[in-house]
């Protein structure tokens, strides 16, 4: 630690003697620490965000729909969404077996349907669901409680809203929990109210599927089934149990439904796997494209550290001299040299931790990205700086370490 | 101390022209001594001096320092025998001008690992003796040519050496400086180190106890 120290001291004073040229070499360090870490803000944010934002819709979904694009016309020419209550049951009836666990039918009400309260009115979307539907989708409950088995069994008039369809009925600064409200003349009694969901970013770049999450009004399916006269499922939403098997268990499904219709429709299958990987792929070519510009910048870096010692090590050939002959080893120079190459690449990355902190900073604000600080990450640029320190260093490092004490001492 | 036989060094190769710098030189120096070697320039006692002070290489003979053979030791053994047992005081003072004077006294023992603290105290009572207690923080540039030579013989006896080497320790000093340092390896000498000086002067080498001549690679004169 003592030497340490030292040799620290003596590479500072080295360094301040020719502070002009390691400038320009700390400056390429800190741009490529700078970038890493912006890369890593960027890259941890976003994924951040859009897990948060996927999660609203539940990472282990699968949707089950009607394939309307089929090549067989006869399949085209059937009305109806191909999916009924049987088919719920039947499937949910195997869940363990099929991988599944949760499902839920969904209905969806025409948007026509106007809900009241006293005087006020609102285009609400209602959706049909069962008692798994809001364990799927990661709804959390601000007030009330979810669909009990029988409330979907005995068709209760019950429903539970989002906050921004609460917020267009229901008076401000009330409960809507035990409130009535009517739907298509039909009166319903409040059982929940949704926390808020956020789906903002998916939304900006139009992956959210059209849907705003917090207009929603839901009731029992068996409830809108009877409202709208049919005993129809628009599509089945599943949670599978492993991840990985998303896709093996949608196809399973989807052959269950084709069998059990005799080949009358077809069906296709989506799974938020599937999109979380295209997800993962997008920001992993926003990193890599970070990940090249930043070398490139510590590439440049380490090559000015480089001439910076190699100049140094040719101007002080007659101090590595005096130094041999008082008795210096090979590795005593080598280390003072090492150490001050080290010194222009760790302040390099220091100045870059907080170049690329206040970049983060900015990054987070402009993006709308959360910021989250990785103490990883930091250990991570530091490393990564004092090696490219180390190793521009090491040349010219051994080429003073190996001088002749004779001939170093003549040098002028 | 210093036994040196038959020793011959030349600079390039057979084939080419030959510059054979020492001939044959036979030496001994023993503990305690004083000895200037004099000779005009190109008679190779700067390159004897070198030698002597395990920082050169030569071509034929033997050196032994302390019963030790030098051409059997590797850079970094030679590094720790200069280390711990020479000191060098050079004509143009080679102190390192980045650092402060007690900086430059503390390098030895920096490589001696010696700790911080005892080493600055040494260094400081090194320089202290020298005169230079008022000049520990100087830079070598704040100091005069005399005072820069003082802080080269500080640092030179910063690991308490047997042997201290000097080039010329008086040529780039005015003529009352120079007396002043000579005096100082006189009582250096009287204190126990044994010095091996290079000079061109007479008068200069007038302090040592024992003067070699050399000529042209030789030693033509060796007197006490």
């Amino acid at each position: 630690m003592n030497r340490l120290l030292s040799n620290i001291a003596q590479a500072l004073q080295a360094l301040n003697v020719h502070r002009r040229r390691a400038a320009l070499s700390v400056l390429g360090i800190t741009i490529g620490i700078a970038a890493v870490m912006a890369v890593g803000t960027i890259s941890r944010g976003g994924n951040h965000l859009i897990y948060r934002e996927l999660e609203t819709f539940g990472l282990n979904s699968v949707w089950l729909y009607r394939n309307w694009n089929t090549q067989d016309v006869k399949q085209r020419e059937k009305p109806g969404s191909g999916i009924d209550n049987d088919d719920y049951e039947a499937l949910n009836n195997d869940r363990e077996q099929l991988g599944i666990s949760h499902i839920t039918p969904n209905v969806s009400a025409p948007y026509r349907w106007v809900s009241k309260q006293g005087n006020r009115e609102a285009n609400t979307r209602i959706i049909g669901v069962g008692r798994d539907y809001t364990t799927i989708a990661n709804d959390k409950f601000k007030a009330g409680r979810a669909f009990n088995q029988s409330d979907i069994d005995s068709r209760q008039a019950v429903v539970l809203m989002a906050p921004q369809a609460a917020s267009l009925l229901i008076e401000p600064g009330t409960n809507p929990v035990g409130q009535r409200i009517y739907i298509d003349g039909k009166r319903f009694l409040i059982i929940g109210l949704l926390a808020e969901k956020s789906r903002d970013f998916l939304a900006s770049i139009g992956s959210d599927g059209g849907q705003n999450a917090n207009d929603r009004v839901l009731m029992p399916y068996t409830t809108l089934q009877r409202m709208l006269g049919h005993k129809e499922i628009g599509h089945l939403q599943l949670e599978v149990d492993v991840f990985d098997e998303a896709a093996a268990v949608a196809e399973t499904a989807r052959q269950r439904l084709i069998a059990s219709h005799a080949g009358s429709y077809d069906y296709r299958a989506e799974t938020m796997a599937s999109y979380i990987e295209t997800t993962n792929r997008i920001l992993d070519g926003v990193s890599i494209i970070g990940i090249v510009s930043a070398s490139i910048s510590l590439l440049v870096g380490g090559m000015g550290i480089m001439n910076v010692m190699g100049t140094a090590v040719l101007e002080r050939t007659r101090e590595i001299g005096v130094r041999k002959a008082i008795g210096a080893r090979e590795k005593d120079i080598m280390t003072q040299f090492l150490m001050e190459a080290g010194l222009i690449s760790a302040i390099g990355g220091l100045m870059g931790l907080l170049v690329g902190t206040i970049a983060s900073v900015v990054l987070a604000k402009l993006t709308d990205f959360p910021l989250i600080p990785s103490p990883t990450q930091v250990v991570l640029a530091l490393v990564i700086s004092i090696m490219v320190g180390l190793l521009s260093g090491f040349l010219p490092a051994r080429r003073a370490a190996r001088m002749k004490p004779v001939q170093a001492l003549r040098s002028d | 101390m210093i036994a040196i036989k038959g020793l011959s060094k030349a600079y390039g190769s057979v084939d080419t022209s030959l510059l054979i710098v020492l001939k044959n030189i036979a030496l001994n120096i023993d503990a305690g001594e004083f000895v200037a070697i004099m000779g005009p320039s190109g008679s190779g006692k700067s390159t004897l001096l070198n030698i002597i002070g395990a920082l050169d290489t030569f071509d034929a003979g033997s050196y032994h320092f302390n019963r030790q053979s030098i051409p059997e030791l590797d850079s970094d053994e030679l590094a720790e025998l200069r280390l711990n047992n020479i000191g060098f005081v050079f004509q143009s003072f080679n102190l390192i001008s980045q650092l402060s004077a007690r900086a430059n006294v503390e390098l030895p023992m920096l490589y001696t690992r010696i700790k911080r603290a005892t080493r600055q105290a040494a260094a400081d009572n090194q320089l202290t003796l020298l005169g230079l207690g008022e000049r520990l923080e100087h830079k070598p540039s704040e100091l005069s040519g005399g005072q820069q030579q003082r802080v080269a013989i500080a640092r030179a006896l910063a690991n308490d050496p047997a042997l201290i080497i000097a080039d010329e320790p008086t040529g780039s000093l005015d003529t009352e400086t120079g007396i002043e340092i000579m005096k100082l390896f006189q009582s250096l000498n009287q204190q126990g180190k044994t010095i091996v000086m290079v000079t061109h002067e007479e008068d200069v080498a007038a302090y040592a106890s024992r003067i070699v001549r050399m000529r042209d690679g030789k030693i033509v004169k060796d007197e006490s």
